[in-house]
């Protein structure tokens, strides 16, 4: 299975992701992510197997979202479905791999794809999968209501056939060399021809939807699970929107596990020898960005982009902003996932970034900015200091989180402005927000850029294609609009004891969980 | 002026008053960037398909038909559907209202009993250490945000003396009922507030009262003074009393949210914020109306009692 080399892609950033994030600022609402394979047996450090464990998770699962894969968005909902429904491919630890896929092979112009399905899955209602199965799931994510449809638009849905009990054959409407990353990775949970009310959802996954009271989802364990039964009985997921009360309920003992933590409350129980904080590295995080859109004035002219990006001190950011719960970003996604560029740091470089702003005429800039995730504010403020040394007077135009996003049409209009990205493999965040017409697309690339990028996303070969985007990551670092400056990290803490919590793509996997011996 | 034509003035007012509540917050949802179409399809909509889910949920029409339409399934108790769940909005709220209205409901049972005997004593004593020192505490306990109040209820009770649960979370099937020591927090929180706001207005009454010409003749005729206060002085000042816990009433069932986040109670707060990220105004504008008739049923009870106590307002005009 180590063999799929492969970009994941999170989700698109939807809308309910950024106004939730907005409302609530909890920095982990950054995108959704993909069940790992079902490796079989605990792999939690030799612990005992849980009978229940309580999940303090942001944003309560609602009755029209429990359980419905068109209609998950954020926070506990993605939990839920992710424990109750298996995906096709999945991105784990930093790599695709298949899970109810056995093999996913392209023509040899890449427009058309076929998949082979794993052999004795059964869904929780006993029947076995099949081809037909998945081109039904396959139909209803890509068609509206379902609120993932954008990423099977490449997909040409009506002629997706089942070749055999086991085999599916996708055509798409374009030749796409990135089909498995861009759309198996990103979204792909099956469900049972015929299956219509999701508030029975039925899946294949490693636990059953058994109970949806108030704010708290009760998910039982699937006995007969393929990938080996799990090791907690009983997961309660419980919304509590607010992240000092999750940091709160788990000291008093009422839930085991707060999803989302602040950074002021990680580093409050560092010492805490009853909790532990976990920490979900560069591949879990935020991107943090102060964007400038290329098509407009400044930032049209490269000295310019180039001169805020040597002017910043990215490790004051992180550590000030972020307080130290983050790592420094080189300008581009991407960091710890497949495919990124590694690309050298970018040091801080004061007189550079003088000589540029002085020869392009720069004295003053505006950045739009808001706590569109925790710190970003005091990192906006920080930034004018930082800018100031390099001779430019950084004015704050300040907005409230949920008017932030409020008209997503014009995002792509002001020339500077605070942004926060998942981080995801960074040919899928290319491919996703940076094409032409993307909300997202608050860089404005370029039209020869895009050509690029198009020509990348086509390229069937693996190894040309990874090199393709390798290319187009390099001239976003040389030239690109972001000043990416740090990814914020996913922050969780435990009861001791606790372990083998898997954070895949940003969603937290209890199905191998074990507790204190 | 009778009494009837003094009720019917007061529910003609109340009326008035929803009405142009249910402008106000129609008008509000009218003028938000957004709409739940573009919200339920997310950014990568294209234009016709904001336009074909506009026209499903009906927002495609002009105002004031649809203004209408809302007024009177209103009047039927019917707010409309969630455009994210399809749900009717009553059905929708009920849950969620009955936990406020649950939280509302104990508070005051606290509050009001409390801020009497308080403001009572105070006004009685009026200057008198005691009165000084439940005026500080008062004020104290006015001016220190709820969030602040609630974060060291937390600290104290769940964290330093973990006697009481952090969060209110309801059993599995269950309401606050089933766990009352979840409602012990919360309550408190908003106790304090409440209580301290309103002993205050009480005191004053109280004061009032005591200086009117028929609570003096009362105490100049000898009587004693438990009579005094019981049938003389808290008869005048219950009108003002009336009408401040009609307003500690509504500003608790305005103002429970920041209770309900710290606590994670499983009130109004968090269909708001779900209904505020999904710009669902049918849920919004409900919710809304719903608070709306509340308080204003709130007042018209005030009212009654003032014009149940007060026999100038039963007679006058006859």
């Amino acid at each position: 299975m180590g063999d799929a080399r492969f970009y994941d892609r999170r989700a698109v950033l939807r809308l309910g992701l950024l106004t939730g994030a907005a409302v609530v600022g909890a920095p982990l609402l950054a995108g959704c992510g993909d069940d790992a394979e079902p490796a079989g047996g605990p792999s939690g450090g030799g612990g005992a197997s849980v009978p229940s464990l309580k999940i303090g998770a942001p944003h309560a699962v609602t009755d029209s979202e429990a359980g419905n894969p068109l209609a998950t968005s954020i926070g506990a909902t993605l939990i839920v479905m992710r424990h109750v429904y298996d995906s096709l491919m999945v991105l784990d630890n930093g790599e695709y791999k298949y899970q109810l896929a056995e093999s996913v092979e392209p023509n040899a112009d890449a427009t058309e794809w076929t998949i082979k399905l794993r052999s004795g899955v059964t869904f929780h209602d006993g029947r076995p999968l099949r081809a037909a199965d998945v081109v039904h799931s396959l139909r209803a994510l890509g068609t509206k209501p379902s609120n993932r449809a954008s990423v099977y638009a490449l997909v040409d849905l009506p002629k997706i056939t089942a070749v055999d009990d086991l085999t599916v054959r996708v055509p798409l409407l374009a030749p796409r060399g990135d089909f498995k990353e861009a759309v198996l990775v990103v979204f792909s949970p099956i469900f049972p021809e015929g299956l219509t009310d999701f508030t029975k959802p039925i899946g294949s996954g490693p636990y059953t939807l058994a109970e949806r009271s108030g704010t708290t989802t009760r998910l039982v364990a699937n006995e007969q699970y393929w990938g080996g039964r799990p090791t907690v009985d009983e997961l309660h997921v419980v919304g509590i929107l607010d992240a000092g009360a999750r940091l709160s309920a788990l000291k008093a003992g009422q839930v085991d596990y707060a999803i989302g933590i602040s950074a002021t409350g990680a580093r409050t129980e560092a010492a805490n020898s009853e909790l532990v904080v976990h920490r979900g590295g560069p591949a879990n995080a935020n991107a943090l960005s102060f964007a400038m859109n290329q098509k407009l004035k400044p930032f049209d002219d490269p000295r310019v982009r180039q001169a805020v990006r040597l002017a910043a001190d990215r490790q004051a950011l992180v550590d000030n902003a972020l307080l130290g719960y983050g790592t420094t970003a080189d300008d581009v996604v991407g960091m710890k996932l497949p495919g990124y560029a590694d690309l050298p740091p970018r040091a801080r470089d004061l007189d550079q970034a003088r000589r540029l702003f002085a020869e392009a005429g720069v004295t003053a800039l505006t950045l739009r900015t808001g706590e569109i995730v925790p710190g970003m504010l005091n990192a906006s403020r920080l930034l004018a200091q930082q800018l100031k040394e390099a001779g430019v007077e950084l004015t704050l135009e300040e907005l409230s989180p949920d008017a932030y996003y409020a008209d997503l049409m014009t995002l792509a209009t002001h020339p500077f402005q605070a942004f926060y990205y998942s981080n995801r493999p960074a040919a899928v965040h290319l491919s996703a927000v940076t094409h032409a017409k993307a909300p997202f697309n608050v860089t404005g690339t370029s039209e020869a850029y895009q050509g690029k990028l198009a020509a990348a996303q086509a390229t069937p070969d693996d190894k040309a294609r990874e090199a393709a985007f390798r290319a187009l990551q390099e001239e976003f670092y040389a030239e690109g609009g972001d000043l990416l400056w740090g990814f914020q990290e996913q922050l969780d803490a435990g009861r001791k004891g606790i372990e083998g919590v898997r954070m895949v793509q940003s969603v937290q996997l209890f199905d191998r969980v074990t507790g204190p011996a | 002026m009778t009494g009837l034509r003094f009720l019917v003035r007061r529910l003609g007012a109340a009326v008035a008053t929803l009405f142009v509540v249910a402008v106000v917050l129609f008008a509000g949802s009218e003028v938000l960037p957004g709409d739940a179409a573009s919200a339920s399809l997310g950014p990568d909509a294209t234009l016709e398909e904001v336009e074909q889910r506009r026209a499903e949920l009906g927002v495609d029409r002009p105002w004031p038909g649809r203004f209408v339409e809302w007024i009177a399934g209103a009047i039927r108790l019917d707010l409309g559907v969630s455009s994210v769940s399809g749900q009717p909005v009553v059905d929708l709220v009920a849950a969620p209202l009955a936990a406020t209205g649950l939280l509302v409901a104990v508070t005051a049972a606290v509050s009001v009993p409390l801020a009497m005997g308080l403001g009572l004593v105070s006004g009685l004593r009026r200057d008198g250490r005691l009165d000084r020192t439940l005026s500080a505490v008062a004020v104290v306990a006015v001016s220190i945000p709820q969030f602040v109040v609630a974060g060291l209820l937390v600290l104290v009770f769940a964290d330093l003396l973990p006697v009481l649960p952090a969060i209110s979370l309801p059993p599995l099937g269950g309401t606050a009922l089933d766990r009352p020591e979840i409602l012990v927090l919360p309550v408190t929180a908003l106790t304090l507030f409440g209580a301290a706001w309103a002993s205050r207005i009480v005191r004053a009454a109280v004061i009032d009262a005591d200086a009117t010409p028929h609570v003096e003749a009362a105490r100049l005729a000898g009587l004693p003074e438990r009579v005094v206060v019981w049938r003389h002085l808290l008869p005048a000042a219950v009108p003002p009393c009336a009408q401040t816990f009609a307003w500690l009433l509504s500003g608790l069932f305005g103002g429970t949210a920041v209770v309900e986040v710290v606590f994670n109670y499983p009130g109004l707060s968090q269909t708001l914020v779900a209904a505020v990220r999904n710009h669902d105004t049918a849920v919004l504008e409900g919710v809304g109306l719903l608070l709306a008739a509340i308080i204003v049923v709130a007042f018209v009870l005030a009212d009654v009692v003032v014009m149940a106590v007060d026999p100038r307002l039963r007679v006058a005009g006859r």
